[in-house]
């Protein structure tokens, strides 16, 4: 049998597999697990000199270990945080002090944009923003969809805004070229999705008064003062900051000390003492509160690992980037965005680094294709088989419809998204005035 | 000195894994959400990075 | 409430069944454990040269790398006769194993007539002690030779984070402020000219520049595969200083290959190619051939794809011209000519400055591409086994260790 028959049957076979499991053990993470399993072993009877997959299942959950440990110590952070009362505290100061919607918005999207820019992870702007900003943008009269919307499509811009976009940056490191000239191709396409989302999402709602909010909102402890709420995000961001500034004069921390630091931070501020056993009942719900999303991340790296070894990988990589060029200009969006949705960042080395070198030989910009790619991977957060973002969105915001009508809400600014991306790519040289 | 706070923060990593490791397979015996025996699998086999990693096998 | 739906109540498991979960899972984390432990544990061995002199190591540039996993051994032949000095190193990316074969054919067959000779065939011993995360390889790769298999490891790309833990956020490089991909903090080839209290992987990178200098290299050979869909591949990159000797080199090879050459771009910073040059006296020379098996749009990986080099996927890529070599699927890119243009590649490196650098000449003799080709690979290995060979065994791991030959003397009674 030849390597093209043998992996489209194993592909057939994974798919048929991940859809019976899904419906029915309705747990996408197992799913996941299984599908990569059963890949792994029809493969190894099938192609010859396959080594037993035990190891290569087991190393499966390795790939995104260190995501799943930053998962669990931002959520870890964010929960101690709510716990403290500053989450309240920031929440009325804001409704507080803003009284028009658009501004309050505004802050909203800003907010939500920091944490990714800086750690290169919409998820972590779900995590540490995410749920302070959906009370907000709540309290506007924007709709449960619209607000998880909102959340979503600014973790997803937020991943993609510089200074670290790390699609841009795995394709940079495969190509050899040079992480530079990335900022206002990146920005300016990320800025005119934000306004539309704000628009496309805050247009008729009404914001309740000023005084219904605050009485609805919950009090926040006595004695809790600016400092308290600001200090631990000061040490948090500070601290990311450190390592993107002063590198070379800190030893690296990594993202989950980081949190742990910003969560002893909330401990001492937290103005009402609480006992360690309060304090492990906190991690304890934590924990059990971000398991699913652990655990999707960490199967889907055994899904990973097996369509690598038994080629299915490389058959969505060749069929791909050998058609026609027309009809990778028609699919690029859409092979891009379910690229991400099953291999993550794996995406971008499989397609985005081939067709980057793709115009280098053409001689077209190859900067601008890169950044154009790195505008379209983020929207494929929210398909499964991961769909890790926008499960997480819906999680933290706790929205409670269909994941399919929250798909469907954000499907107007992601579609700008990938129409503005899209062009970039077709055209590179209409952008050159952004490098 | 940069090297010796390099080191502790290294360590620390596998303190941060094995208590992680910890409330894993507490929560997989007991916990109050997701209590059905397909998350006893997904509890199981989640497990397996952090215990790797924290015996230097990893 | 009557339209609330009825949910199917959850199955629960009692105790004895989550400790038949547990205890199954702990069989597949065992099996799984059990071989990372073997790679990680993995000991490889050479017969080495006669004209072996000495055996350094890389914690004797930077003393702070003892005992830990980046303390890798450098083999050093000096001819006695005055001349230059050469650096020659492999797998620091070692995923990349044609470069540590190519070493270890170095290491068993060298002959030096004029100059010091210094060979390092793990670069990062730590990389080299797990497998490419997502890359699903096979653990080891086995050449055939006329006494049995020679078995070689096949490692990842970056250090090792049993060693180093955790990865930034981004990395910046040192000292240029250049932002790079988060785990490229563990990637030695983006580390250089590194640093003597940064990241272990820049300390190692550090230990290496000091080598450099303290040996005053004059020629610096690192030996690299590359994928095929890479423009950097079957190429020499060098900077300004020793890009016309490349240049030289890869004309002579044509008669063999298609060697191209390139130069180091001035922008992209960490690399050997770059900041051997920048940071040294040193003439460096980066060495790439096509590794298929390191592509990203391959079919199955297997060790027989890692040793032939032949794959569909490929072939497709390569009729659509996506390739930067040409690529025949019947042919392959096969181990024994990958090693085989590494051994020419040095050689004529060496050979052109030389000729260029008369007060630094160097005077060296290894198997070549075409010996390669008429006699097969495992020709120039020897058994480790033979008991002529057993006082010039060497064993290349993260620190001194003997040759366990139980294994081997328990096989043989076992077949006797």
């Amino acid at each position: 049998m030849s390597t093209y028959l043998i992996t489209t049957i194993l592909f057939v076979i994974m798919v048929a597999v991940f859809v019976i499991c899904s419906m029915k053990l309705k747990s996408p993470e197992i799913s996941m697990a299984i599908t990569g399993v059963v890949g792994a072993l029809v493969g190894f009877f099938l192609i010859d000199g396959m080594d037993f997959p035990v190891r290569i299942l087991v190393e499966g959950l390795f790939i995104n270990l260190d995501l799943a440990i930053s998962f669990i110590c931002a959520s870890i952070f964010v929960n101690m945080y709510s716990y403290s009362g500053a989450m309240t505290a920031v929440t009325r100061k804001l409704v507080g002090t803003f009284n028009n919607k658009w501004i309050l918005l505004t802050f909203m999207a800003i907010f939500m944009l920091i944490p990714g820019a800086l750690t290169g992870a919409g998820s972590i702007s779900v995590f540490v923003m995410g749920g302070l900003v959906a009370t907000v943008v709540r309290y506007m009269g924007v709709s449960e969809k619209k607000t998880a919307a909102f959340v979503f499509i600014f973790a997803i811009l937020s991943a993609a805004c510089p200074p670290i976009n790390l699609w841009t940056m795995i394709i940079t490191a495969q190509c050899n070229m040079p992480y530079v000239g990335f900022t206002w191709l990146l920005s300016v396409p990320i800025a005119i999705v934000g306004i539309f989302t704000i628009i496309f999402l805050g247009w008729g709602s009404k914001r309740a008064p000023k005084e219904q909010i605050l009485a609805e909102l919950p009090e926040a402890p006595e004695k809790m003062n600016i400092i308290r709420i600001l200090l631990p995000l000061v040490v948090v961001i500070g601290l990311i900051l450190l390592t993107l500034y002063a590198a070379f004069d800190v030893p690296v921390i990594g993202l989950p000390l980081t949190f742990l630091i910003g969560t002893v931070v909330v401990i001492i501020c937290n103005p009402v003492k609480r006992t360690f056993k309060e304090y492990f009942k906190v991690i304890n719900d934590t924990m059990e509160q971000v398991f699913p999303l652990v655990a999707t991340v960490l199967s889907v790296g055994v899904l990973q690992e097996s369509m690598t070894q038994i080629g299915v990988k490389g058959l969505i990589g060749v069929t791909f980037i050998t058609m026609p060029m027309i009809l990778i200009f028609v699919f690029v969006l859409f092979f891009a965005a379910f690229a991400q949705g099953s291999l993550s960042y794996g995406s971008a080395i499989i397609i985005g680094a081939p067709l980057v070198f793709m115009y280098n030989t053409m001689g077209f910009d190859t900067t601008i294709a890169c950044a154009a790619l790195s505008l379209m991977f983020p929207i494929g957060d929210c398909l499964p088989p991961s769909r890790i973002t926008g499960r997480l969105t819906c999680e933290t915001v706790g929205y409670k419809g269909s994941y399919m009508s929250f798909l469907k809400q954000v499907a107007i600014p992601c579609l700008v998204l990938g129409a503005i991306a899209l062009v970039m790519f077709i055209h590179p040289a209409w952008f050159k005035f952004l490098k | 000195m940069l090297v010796f706070w390099q080191t502790v923060i290294h360590y620390l990593y596998f303190v941060i894994a094995a208590i992680i490791a910890f409330f894993f397979i507490k929560n997989f015996f007991k916990r109050e959400k997701r209590t059905n025996l397909v998350y006893d699998i997904v509890y199981a086999y989640c497990v397996i990075p952090f215990v790797l990693r924290v015996l230097f096998v990893k | 409430m009557a339209n609330e739906k009825k949910e199917k109540a959850p199955i629960l498991a009692s105790k004895k069944v989550k400790i038949i979960i547990l205890v199954c899972v702990a069989i597949i984390a065992f099996f799984g454990g059990k071989e990372f432990w073997e790679l990680r544990h993995f000991k490889e061995v050479f017969v080495a040269s006669d004209e072996l002199t000495e055996v350094k190591w890389l914690s004797d540039y930077l003393p702070e790398l003892k005992n830990s996993w980046f303390d890798t051994p450098i083999y050093v032949f000096d001819s006695g006769v005055e001349g230059g000095s050469v650096f020659i190193m492999g797998n620091v990316h070692p995923y990349e194993p044609a470069s540590s074969i190519t070493c270890y054919v170095m290491l068993e067959n060298i002959h030096v007539e004029c100059g010091k000779v210094f060979i390092m065939p793990q670069g990062n011993y730590s990389g080299s002690t797990m497998g490419s995360t997502g890359g699903a390889y096979p653990k080891f790769v086995t050449v055939k030779t006329e006494w049995g298999e020679q078995k070689y490891r096949i490692g990842a790309r970056e250090s090792n984070p049993l060693d180093q833990w955790p990865d930034p956020f981004t990395y910046v490089h040192y000292p240029s402020g250049q932002n790079l991909a988060y785990q490229d903090i563990r990637n030695m080839n983006r580390t250089y000219p590194g640093r003597a209290d940064g990241t272990p992987t820049e300390m190692a990178s550090y230990a290496i520049m000091e080598l450099l200098r303290k040996e005053k290299i004059d020629i610096a050979i690192d030996i690299h595969e590359a994928s095929i869909m890479y423009p950097v591949v079957g190429t020499y990159v060098a900077p300004d200083k020793s890009l016309s000797i490349a240049g030289y080199a890869a004309m002579s090879l044509s008669e063999y290959f298609n060697m191209k050459f390139e130069a180091s771009p001035k922008s992209l910073r960490g690399l050997s190619h770059r900041e051997w040059g920048d940071y040294s006296q040193a003439l460096p020379f980066l060495m790439e051939t096509p590794e298929p098996f390191i592509d990203r749009i391959t079919g199955p990986i297997t060790e027989e794809f890692m040793l032939e080099g032949k794959d569909e996927f490929l072939a497709k890529a390569a009729e659509k011209g996506l390739t930067y070599v040409p690529y025949d699927i019947e042919e392959g890119q096969p181990m024994w000519y990958r090693v085989g243009r590494h051994l020419s590649g040095a050689a004529e490196a060496i050979a052109w400055t030389s000729y260029f650098y008369p007060d630094i000449v160097v005077e060296v003799e290894w198997p070549l591409f075409e010996d390669i080709q008429a006699n097969g690979l495992g020709y120039y290995l020897h058994d480790p086994d033979a008991p002529e060979n057993a006082s010039k065994v060497q064993v290349v791991y993260h620190k001194p260790a003997a040759y366990d030959r139980t294994y081997q003397d328990l096989e043989a009674a076992f077949k006797q």
